[in-house]
């Protein structure tokens, strides 16, 4: 076990990896590891927890530049590629990209965790884009790294598209030449006095309704605000398993993070989740979650103006129960 | 007709950017108002000082005391389990947000719960000993017979007689009335448990979910075999037949996992014993147990060592992991662990709430000093303290309040406050344990309340700790920068 802190640890890596040195050697170590192969919750987990290292694969998906890219931008912490890298031009790219530090093993991985300290508890300084994701819109996963993929690959043929189009292609400048339609109104000078008072009483009307009129605030919105593109698909493999050791006391563990008690959110949706017992029964205000094999569940919690209480109680057959509370302030 | 044309469009191009520059000045104009007014917002957290008045209302937080006002803009929470403003008293919670103008707070939005809640959800283990229609009775750990209507949806209702089941409740305080929401079952968890095994899964965890899944099972036959003990007759025959039929279900499944059958835990005193059987006489009911001794049983020592089962005395309180048979024949001892003599052993695997909701002892509360600052009406002093349960909480320490312990009463400082009825008022403050390394007058843990928020106010004598001397005395005023020192 560690001697400092632990440390919480994502881990970004293809499902297809049966290699899980890096997580054991980092849960060894006393760190809490959640592993993601799915892309898109990766990166929403990544920007909306706030964990202390992100570790990847740079043999993955996730180490393709878009994705580096993407991670970068998201996140403001220690980001380590963690896995052999076979060719030296991919670790020239990653470190263009801003990636400076590397571990080809677990030993060099446990080395760069020396240095780094736990971040204290809060919100992250990153906001989660996608916040009224509906099921429709959310395409499923290996779409997403379809889609993640070509991505990274049509952006070269995107910039050769744009710089064709601004020596060869006339369609913007002939759309910016189309003749101005001519108007002709045979009104009084009353009328047109009279239609421009009502035009501008609408547009003003229009415009300043939404912020004058407080029900509509009020009103609840269709769909529910979403922190999380996708839930439940993240317990799939979430990787932070607690020892027997640890469930076998005389309390049930329950470890909540994404969320902490009087935190101000300026978001109308916070996901948060948590790690303890893989039989261990848990709700949400009442409502049940599903908890994964290993014992992690994830919970988007939708949030309304002003205060939100939230409480999560985890009980096992053995009729240990542990709960806990957060009251949090959403500014909408 | 031409100079018609011309006037039209002159002033159609007029009306278009009159139109266009209204429709930006109003956008923005409101833009910037509502961005200055949620510019100005500032959340609060903390606990009511006194009941509302005068149009404003004072709240302990752990940055110190404030003063909202409130006025007819201000809305109030009022969902279930919120408090009217009229209801509002010391020492309820309070959260929101409100804007800071140039001379007051104005409370925007607040949300008041009230310290002792009316409801309160919890979770209830426990055997299900009948069904009838979508009711179900279900007899705890405790005794307790509960009746839930557990599902939404009572085709799809996963329970049976003899199951064990976590079912949420959500619990009406004042009439003890009980409204389940949903329900897990014992055998759902562990064919899921069993299931998780055979997913790409490491095999540490997999040997976790396999105890857990022995663990579960043997809990399930315990709960069924008290149960056995409990109920009448005429259920009898439904949970002796839930007990053979969930007994075998999880030899099977264990069995498939190359693990041991599931064992029924037997805890109590010992009542007599012979070599062939023990006599268990289980804590707090008076009811026996019969447990055939096999000749290679093993005992446990309260040390740890193994001993002999010469060693297990008469009245010495005994942990005892048996193979269950049915009701009518003995179950067979596996395993004997002698407890500590200290020790008074409940009923094994169901100690319902052992790290408890937490909610009923909202009389005492115990946590870190995090502010001392004088009430606004300068009669008392406030402390809040970061609850070691919960969320911050504050309560009065006026003259009554009994003050025990070493050290001062100080942020940083470990404390046991004892509240009275009123649920704000301390009835008494027991110091813990000092923090060592806090130095007097500069808590880490929160700003000292700046001497303009203090300077009016009536320096009064705190508590029964009187000030034995002048210095002391005066410590009991955090604005001077000195932490209340106690006889």
């Amino acid at each position: 076990m560690i001697g400092t802190t632990p440390l919480r640890i994502i881990s970004l890596r293809s499902d297809k990896s049966s290699n899980e040195t890096f997580e054991i050697s980092l849960r060894n170590a006393g760190h809490k590891v959640t592993v993601l192969s799915s892309t898109e919750p990766a990166f929403a987990l990544v920007s909306s927890s706030w964990p202390d290292v992100v570790v990847f694969d740079p043999i993955s998906q996730f180490g393709m530049s878009g994705s580096v890219q993407r991670l970068r931008t998201n996140f403001d912490g220690v980001i380590v590629a963690a896995g052999y890298i076979p060719d030296p031009t991919i670790s020239a790219m990653l470190e263009e990209l801003g990636i400076e530090k590397f571990a080809a093993t677990a030993s060099d991985l446990m080395a760069i965790l020396k240095n780094v300290t736990g971040r204290i508890a809060g919100p992250s300084p990153h906001t989660v884009d996608q916040v009224t994701a509906t099921p429709e819109q959310v395409p499923s996963e290996p779409e997403e790294e379809r889609q993640l993929e070509l991505s990274t690959i049509d952006t070269s043929a995107s910039q050769e598209y744009e710089a064709k189009s601004k020596t060869n292609s006339p369609s913007f400048s002939k759309l910016l030449k189309l003749k101005r339609p001519n108007i002709s109104l045979p009104l009084k000078r009353w009328h047109r006095a009279a239609i421009g008072v009502a035009i501008v009483a609408a547009v003003t009307v229009a415009v300043a309704l939404p912020f004058f009129n407080p029900n509509i605030n009020d009103t609840p919105q269709q769909p529910q605000a979403k922190a999380l593109p996708i839930v439940p698909h993240l317990l799939t493999h979430p990787l932070a398993p607690l020892t027997i050791e640890e469930l076998s006391g005389e309390t049930l563990p329950l470890e909540i993070a994404g969320i902490k008690d009087q935190e101000v959110i300026e978001k109308p949706a916070v996901a948060f989740w948590g790690d303890t017992a893989p039989d261990a029964f848990v709700t949400v205000n009442g409502e049940p979650v599903e908890v994964s094999e290993y014992g992690a569940f994830v919970y988007d919690f939708p949030l309304e103006d002003g205060a939100n209480y939230i409480e999560v109680l985890a009980t096992d057959f053995q009729g240990r129960t542990t709960r806990k509370t957060f009251t949090v302030v959403s500014l909408q | 007709m031409t100079m018609s044309t011309h006037s039209d469009k002159k002033f159609a191009r007029t009306l278009t950017m009159l139109v266009v520059a209204t429709a930006l000045l109003v956008a923005l104009m409101s833009s910037s108002a509502i961005a200055d007014a949620k510019g100005n917002r500032q959340a609060v957290f903390g606990t009511v000082v006194a009941a509302p008045a005068n149009d404003s209302i004072d709240i302990a937080t752990r940055d110190g005391l404030i003063t909202l006002v409130i006025d007819n803009k201000t809305k109030i929470d009022t969902k279930r389990g919120r408090l009217p403003l009229d209801e509002v008293s010391a020492g309820d919670s309070v959260a929101g947000y409100y804007t800071e103008g140039d001379r007051e707070l104005t409370a925007t939005k607040l949300s008041f719960k009230p310290r002792k809640a009316d409801r309160l959800t919890k979770h209830v283990v426990g055997v299900v000993i009948d069904k009838e229609d979508d009711t179900l009775t279900v007899l705890t750990p405790d005794g307790e017979t509960v009746e839930v209507t557990p599902s939404d949806d009572p085709e799809n209702d996963p329970t049976e007689p003899g199951s064990l089941i976590i079912t949420v409740v959500e619990e009406n305080l004042e009439t003890g009335d009980l409204d389940a929401k949903a329900v897990v079952t014992a055998e759902r968890t562990i064919a899921r448990l069993n299931d998780a095994i055979d997913h790409e899964i490491s095999l540490a965890q997999s040997q976790l979910l396999k105890i857990r899944m022995s663990e579960t099972a043997s809990i399930h036959l315990t709960q069924l075999y008290e149960t056995l003990d409990e109920i009448k007759a005429e259920s009898k025959a439904k949970i002796e037949a839930a007990f053979a039929e969930f007994q075998a279900n999880y030899t099977t499944t264990l069995d498939e996992n190359l693990l041991a059958p599931p064992l029924v835990h037997i805890t109590g005193k010992v009542l007599a014993k012979t070599l062939a059987q023990i006599i268990i006489v289980k804590n707090g009911n008076g009811r026996r147990s019969f447990v055939l001794i096999p000749a290679d049983v093993e005992v446990i020592l309260p040390d740890g060592t193994t001993g002999t089962y010469g060693e297990v005395l008469e009245n010495s309180f005994v942990d005892i992991s048996a193979i269950p048979q049915s009701q009518t024949s003995s179950p067979i001892a596996r395993i004997i662990e002698i407890q500590p003599d200290a020790e008074t052993p409940g009923n094994s695997g169901g100690n319902s709430n052992k790290n408890g909701n937490g909610n009923n002892s909202a009389e005492k509360l115990r946590g870190t000093i995090i502010l001392v600052t004088p009430s606004n009406d300068g009669t008392h002093t406030i402390i809040v303290v970061d609850s070691s349960v919960g969320p911050n909480t504050a309560a009065a320490v006026t003259d009554s309040t009994i003050v025990t312990g070493d050290g001062e009463l100080a942020p940083g400082v470990q404390v046991e406050v004892t509240l009275e009825s009123d649920g704000f008022t301390a009835k008494e403050v027991e110091i813990i344990e000092q923090e060592e390394s806090s130095e007097a007058g500069t808590p880490a843990a929160a700003p000292t309340p700046t001497p303009e928020a203090t300077a009016t106010e009536t320096p009064t004598a705190t508590a029964t700790a009187t000030p034995t001397d002048s210095e002391a005395a005066e410590g009991i005023y955090p604005h001077r920068q000195d932490p209340i020192v106690l006889s």
